[in-house]
């Protein structure tokens, strides 16, 4: 068992994360990697360094990696449909952090190419916009208001009729 | 050492900074915007100016204006599985979420109406403070194009009378000018198809912007009209093809302007106008003698059609009874067919397109002792000399009979095309490539209908003959008779010459000159299991694709119209399946015309013997995705006898 080679991830800090192969390739970036540089299979630990990922994020990306290390994903091009598909429950639970925690993790995602978990946080984040107002909106997530009041109203009336949808 | 030391303090420093919504990438935040409904998607519009760009690129890309209970297009799809058919309002629901779509849902009821009333109000409201909004739109899909002005009729009919706010909607499209329609990338209208006119299928992408009117809408020729096309100093110049349609049974008299007309002479070169009645033909005459009168020169045109109405309209009377009983003989209008000749440049037309929709012909049978309608013989002698004027480049005559025309002329198919042939001199067509004659209703339905029948033979409907010197004097008239017996021998001589078949005494020989390799463009087909011979590809066919396989309420040749015309047409075929049949003892399946008939026997006590006979065969339905050879394998309940 101990004999079979890792993958160790590297985060930016130096936090070293060792993982099944077929763990580490959930993410489409390291699979490529391991392809390209390893093409006749791991024969050691191979070691990737992810740069931009912080330790406690990329513990959370591998944890995901874990639990889903099973789950066959279709492989979609179908954008419309992918939207569409509701989170599943777990992913829902895990993705339950703050928001910088969920930004960074879809930010790894982004870079990892994870696409399940992109678009798992990406639609976390559709979530929380849900049923708000835009004032409700910009207080959730910071966002200031530069519009002067006329630009405003007639934004809103050129939006009213697609309001309703 | 000093590497990783500036790298930990970078680090520390991002990590110091919270990553904030606004700081993912855009590529992310467009993927999140395109997770929300379209409800959300307005809201993070007004949320900021950033956000506010990226949402508004999302919304006002689709229009979808639907009614209740009818079919819509779906996103994908192949040509018979394209549509879908809602039921109610919550069916619509994977629509609505959609940020790109609108919904404008009007049924049949006025409380529908009027909801979708307000809908429409606050579309035009946007529309008319924000026109860019319109570049947006890159696809409008919709029922057929009353999308416009709505359902209005539906409210008259139900006498409801709020006619002065609907009209102000109208009149508020009508800020909608037609340089914003020129940048909608594809206007979808669907069905849209009518009895004499062409639904408005494709408009800015080949330059084209048609002119429609429904129903009430003759005023909106004279308003949208009025105003945005004839009135228009300046039209968008891609615009080379314009289609006037009128379909309404009002008679409207409208002034046209000298520059309406210094338009159609400078610009545009393929000019159509179609109606349901004779207010093209007024039109047609009033610019004619404006030509006359010498306001402009005379138009030069590379395509013109035309329809010609006479008679009342039958198609927005509900009953037959009910047309002879308001029939008005005095309102007959018959064009004089010369003023063609004074309005166009004749000898520059490359196409040339005759619709003949008369329906006065039966009703004559009742009041007069001359019941045959004539148009189509004084449209030859009217332009018999315009048309053989040396040179001219005419290259596609089409003449066709539509609509009531084709079921109600007393005399017949097979006689109106004697009588066209005697008319017409071949020496016209000199340069002339194809004649194009059409007795069936050119609506969708019916379209499918000659698809699938693909109405031709020599016994009529469409036939598109390919001439063969372009200098070359045929004998037009045999030409044509002869033409389907030709192939049919042809087939017959190479087909059974190759099998040896005993039965098989042909007249191969007397036609040397139409080897099946002369007709190899069009002609595909070959009895390829010796048991089936298809000829249904020898002419070609419509598209396909732009055939929509029900009917729509738009139509207005009625089902018995079209029943008439198949049996009609199985009527006429019987000889050759009855020679088919004779002569060919292996056969069970034989296609004429896409008439599909099916060999079957019975045993018959009387003589003794097994009598073999044609059973035609008719799904007005049948699907045209199938691959080729699926058809060979057709099973009997599969189709529903004629």
């Amino acid at each position: 068992m101990s004999d079979t080679p890792k993958v160790i991830i590297v985060s930016s800090d130096n936090g070293k994360f060792p993982v099944e192969q077929k763990v580490a390739e959930k993410s489409v970036l390291i699979k490529k990697m391991i392809e390209d540089l390893a093409p006749n299979g791991l024969e050691e630990d191979f070691e990737i360094p992810t740069p931009n990922v912080r330790s406690n994020v990329l513990k959370a990306v591998l944890e995901w990696c874990e639990h889903h290390k099973d789950t066959e994903f279709p492989d979609e091009d179908d954008d419309d449909t992918r939207k569409i598909t509701p989170v599943d429950d777990w992913d829902k639970n895990f993705l339950q952090v703050d928001q910088e925690m969920l930004y960074e993790i879809i930010l790894a995602a982004n870079y990892l190419n994870i696409r399940p978990l992109l678009d798992a946080g990406c639609k976390v984040v559709a979530e929380m916009i849900r049923g708000k107002s835009p004032e409700e909106i910009r207080k959730t997530f910071n966002i200031v208001n530069d519009f002067s009041p006329e630009e405003e109203a007639a934004i809103k009336r050129e939006n009213e009729w697609a309001e309703d949808r | 050492m000093g590497i990783s030391n500036r790298r930990q303090k970078q680090d520390a420093r991002v990590t110091e900074r919270k990553t904030l919504f606004l700081d993912l990438p855009e590529h992310i935040i467009t993927y999140i915007v395109d997770c929300c409904r379209q409800r959300e998607v307005c809201q993070l519009s007004l949320t900021c100016k950033n956000l506010n760009q990226v949402a508004t690129n999302k919304l006002y890309r689709h229009l979808y204006f639907i009614e209740l209970n009818r079919r819509i297009p779906t996103q994908r799809g192949q040509s018979s599985s394209r549509y879908e058919v809602y039921h109610d309002r919550d069916r619509h629901e994977h629509l609505r979420q959609k940020w790109t779509t609108v919904l404008l849902s009007y049924g049949h009821d006025l409380y529908s109406f009027a909801e979708s009333e307000t809908q429409a109000h606050r579309l035009l409201r946007s529309l008319k403070e924000n026109r860019r909004l319109f570049l947006k739109i890159k696809f409008i899909y919709t029922t057929d194009f009353q999308f416009l002005m709505f359902n209005f009729k539906t409210c008259f009919t139900n006498e409801y009378h709020s006619g002065y706010r609907k009209l102000q909607i109208f009149s508020k499209i009508q800020f909608i000018s037609v340089d914003s329609l020129a940048h909608i990338f594809d206007l979808v209208c669907h069905p849209g198809g009518d009895s004499l006119g062409r639904g408005l299928v494709h408009s800015s992408v080949s330059g084209g912007v048609s002119l429609c009117a429904t129903n009430h809408e003759t005023k909106f020729i004279q308003s949208f009209g009025h105003h945005r096309f004839i009135n228009k100093p300046m039209w968008p110049p891609q615009l080379k093809e314009l289609m006037i349609l009128y379909n309404s049974t009002e008679m409207i008299e409208f002034p046209i302007p000298p520059s309406f007309l210094k338009i159609l002479q400078q610009q545009i070169r393929k000019l159509s106008i179609l109606s349901m009645h004779k207010l093209g033909l007024k039109v047609f005459e009033k610019l004619a003698s404006m030509v006359a009168a010498g306001d402009t020169q005379k138009l030069w045109l590379d395509a013109f059609a035309i329809s010609h109405v006479h008679g009342n309209s039958r198609c927005l009377k509900t009953s037959f009874l009910e047309d002879i009983f308001h029939y008005e003989a005095e309102k007959e209008m018959s064009l004089d067919f010369s003023l063609l000749d004074t309005m166009i440049d004749v000898p520059e037309l490359q196409e040339l397109e005759l619709r003949i929709g008369c329906n006065h012909c039966y009703k004559r049978e009742e009041f007069d002792e001359n019941p045959e309608c004539l148009c189509i013989e004084s449209f030859f002698k009217d332009l018999g000399v315009a048309l053989t004027k040396d040179p001219n480049k005419l290259e596609r005559l089409a003449v066709m009979k539509v609509c009531d025309n084709v079921v109600y002329n007393t005399t017949g198919l097979a006689t109106f095309k004697e009588s066209l042939i005697s008319i017409f001199q071949p020496s016209i067509c000199s340069n002339l490539k194809y004649l194009y004659l059409n007795l069936n209703c050119d609506c969708y339905h019916c379209q499918l209908t000659k698809l699938k029948l693909n109405l031709l033979t020599r016994h009529d409907e469409t036939i598109e003959v390919s001439l063969y010197g372009r200098n070359q004097i045929v004998d037009f008239a045999e030409r044509i008779f002869d033409h389907f017996s030709i192939i049919l021998s042809v087939i017959k001589a190479s087909d059974f010459h190759k099998n040896h078949h005993p039965d098989f005494t042909g007249s191969y020989n007397e036609y040397t000159d139409y080897t099946p390799h002369a007709y190899s463009k069009s002609y595909t087909s070959k009895a390829s299991n010796g048991d089936v011979i298809t000829l249904h590809n020898i002419f070609r066919h419509h598209e396909v694709e732009q055939m929509f396989p029900y009917k729509h309420p738009k139509c207005y040749c009625k089902k018995n119209d079209l029943r008439l015309i198949i049996t009609m047409l199985v009527h006429e075929l019987r000889h050759d399946v009855e020679y088919f049949v004779d002569k060919l003892p292996k056969l069970k399946v034989l296609i004429l015309n896409e008439i599909y008939f099916e060999v079957q026997s019975y045993f018959d006590e009387l003589i003794g013997e097994t009598v073999k006979f044609g059973e035609a065969v008719c799904d007005n339905y049948y699907d045209f995705s199938k691959p080729e050879t699926s058809r060979f394998s057709l099973n009997s309940d599969s189709l529903n006898s004629v």
